[in-house]
């Protein structure tokens, strides 16, 4: 009964500048995923690049450098899962740009996307902690017994992170709400 | 069967085309058509006044309530 939702209800400049910037955003994503998927072989082969992120990493740079066979691959890998998560997030998020910068505004599915990003976002966040911990049992794992390490990082950074994973949800649950009157606005002549 | 939209028999009694009335109320000629067929969920009150101005009738006159059974 109703045609798709697009936004013939927004003013054209409006309009225009979502377009715009979203197909920026779009393509910003497509890098972020890019980057999500290197950071962490990056941490093992470009020493030099990641003295300034590894900041939050749980064991040291020197400690990772010094593992090796099926110790450097489990922690790599281990190390990876927060990225991989926020990958998912962001291919969300980049479709979500993709279906803005075709007019496709207030639809469900678009909104749908913006959630999985939130819902990403936490779960990375959430995720991070443990990871941690477990990439520093794995990176001292072949330390003689008393000197194995269990290691927990918590700061402000991931309390704000979680707090604006919250935020996106429950704007994402707003705009869902919005896109549900939207569509019941144009079943009405 | 709930309301009947009888628009179509009314734009016959005027002798007026659904293209003409939907130019003069400012409508699209799609939603007058998903009007006409009862396709939609609500008539704004506007657009029910802006009708019976331009076919000179009432709101009874484009809808009937008939009972299911």
């Amino acid at each position: 009964m109703s045609t798709p939702s697009t936004s013939h209800a927004m003013k054209p400049d409006t309009l225009k500048n979502v377009r715009r910037l979203s197909t920026l955003l779009y393509w910003g994503c497509a890098v972020a995923i890019v980057v999500q998927f290197l950071a962490i072989p990056m941490v093992w082969y470009l020493p030099g690049w990641v003295e300034a992120s590894t900041s939050q990493m749980t064991v040291s740079l020197a400690e990772l450098h010094a593992l090796s066979g099926w110790q450097k691959y489990a922690t790599m890998l281990v190390m990876m899962i927060p990225s991989l998560i926020m990958a998912y997030g962001l291919l969300h998020l980049r479709k979500m740009f993709g279906a803005f910068a075709h007019n496709a505004i207030f639809q469900p599915e678009t909104i749908r996307h913006l959630k999985l990003f939130g819902v990403a976002l936490l779960v990375q966040t959430l995720a991070k902690p443990l990871t941690g911990a477990v990439t520093s049992v794995l990176a001292t794992f072949h330390r003689p017994a008393g000197e194995r390490m269990l290691s927990i990082g918590l700061g402000n950074a991931e309390a704000s992170t979680l707090f604006l994973g919250a935020l996106i949800i429950v704007i994402a649950w707003v705009l869902g709400e919005a896109a549900r009157i939207d569509d019941e606005n144009r079943s009405f002549v | 069967m709930g309301i009947v939209v009888r628009l179509d028999v009314m734009l016959a009694t005027r002798k007026m085309k659904s293209k003409d009335l939907a130019a003069r109320i400012g409508i699209s000629e799609q939603n007058l058509s998903l009007l006409k067929s009862g396709k939609v969920r609500g008539v704004r009150f506007e657009t029910l006044a802006a009708i019976c101005k331009e076919l000179d009738c009432q709101p009874g006159d484009l809808l009937e309530f008939v009972a299911d059974d």
